[in-house]
């Protein structure tokens, strides 16, 4: 192969490559999914969030990585909530402490198989109380993915042992 | 009082009572004063559990204690221990009839809830902030009829994949000491 188709086909497989894995970043208006996420058969949806970082992109990546340990809150966390209340007379005490702690085989799944399907930068603080420059990321992985990746990890632990 | 009167009154009453509705009503979703439960959604019964976070500046803390608080209440509806102490202590003293005695009481009631729970397949569904409180409230949802064979199956490898990795990580372990060893002779 000549030089030049060489360096062609070297630059449409490299731009293949970007297109596929190229995240679609909005800025504007508030997506619905912000407040309200996708419902789908058979798919888990979680939004991440990052304040602004001085390096765009940093934010960018830390949205997507919230996005991701949110999802795998979803498959699986362990709740510990404490609950105290004092009456004495008039007076009233209240207080609650609540814990969530995720499991580490569902961080493991969703690391490999969940993917990040848009980020939004709220450039003008949309989101009450929001900073400018803040990026939220929906992130998506799929059950049935799970469901067999969690199968194959047991199968290949079975055959190790 | 003559009907003009009257009619003006009535639409003054009226649009009164629609100002004061439309006042009320924003875009405030039913479920953040639905509270947690079993109820009918957009997929079908399921149980549903409202967290809410007061206060909170920074958005992702606000919106992660308000997530956090709608699953450990959804938990809490499943898996809840109570413990209730009470401690009522009276005293009355009093000298001779005609003098005023004097009474003394105390009522103390302590309550500790503890829920521990492992919750598979819960997704936070909806988010909604109120500004005039300040809050945000999260929506999660436990789809009892797509989830409930997730559950179970997840639950039973999460226990065999945990043994293995820590397995794993033991030997990693080992091996990294060997190394270190090896590198200090």
């Amino acid at each position: 192969m000549s030089t030049p188709n060489a360096a062609a086909v070297l630059a449409f497989t490299l731009l293949a490559g970007c297109a596929s894995t190229q995240i679609g970043v909005k800025s504007g208006e508030i997506p619905s999914w912000i407040n309200r996420l996708p419902q789908t058969e058979g798919k888990l949806y979680a939004v991440g969030i990052s304040g602004p970082t001085y390096y765009p992109e940093d934010a960018k990546l830390n949205a997507a990585e919230n996005a991701r340990k949110e999802l795998a809150k979803s498959l699986s966390v362990r709740v510990q909530a404490l609950y105290l209340a004092l009456q004495r007379g008039e007076g009233h005490q209240e207080s609650e402490i609540s814990l969530v702690t995720v499991s580490f085989w569902a961080i493991d799944i969703v690391v490999l198989h969940s993917q990040v399907l848009e980020l939004w930068v709220d450039q003008d603080a949309k989101i009450a109380n929001s900073e400018p420059g803040t990026v939220y990321a929906l992130a998506l992985i799929d059950l049935d993915t799970v469901r067999r990746t969690l199968k194959s990890h047991i199968e290949s632990n079975k055959n190790t042992q | 009082m003559n009907k003009s009167l009257v009619g003006f009154l009535a639409s003054f009453l009226f649009l009164f009572l629609v100002a004061g509705c439309r006042g009320v009503s924003s875009n405030r979703p039913a479920w953040v004063d639905q509270g947690s439960g079993f109820f009918s959604g957009d997929r079908g019964k399921a149980f549903y559990g409202v967290g809410a976070a007061t206060g909170i500046k920074n958005v992702q803390l606000r919106r992660t204690s308000a997530e956090t608080n709608a699953r450990a209440d959804l938990a809490r509806s499943f898996k809840t221990r109570i413990s209730d102490l009470v401690k009522i202590y009276m005293r009355h003293i009093s000298g001779r009839p005609e003098m005023k005695g004097s009474e003394e009481q105390v009522n103390q009631q302590v309550t500790k809830a503890f829920t521990d729970m492992e919750l598979a397949g819960v997704p936070v569904v909806a988010h909604h902030y109120e500004p005039g409180e300040d809050t945000e409230y999260a929506l999660v949802m436990m789809d009892v009829a797509g989830m409930q064979s997730q559950i179970s199956q997840m639950k039973q490898l999460s226990k065999q994949i945990q043994d293995a990795t820590l397995k794993n990580s033991e030997d990693a372990f080992k091996e990294l000491d060997e190394e270190r060893m090896k590198n200090k002779e």
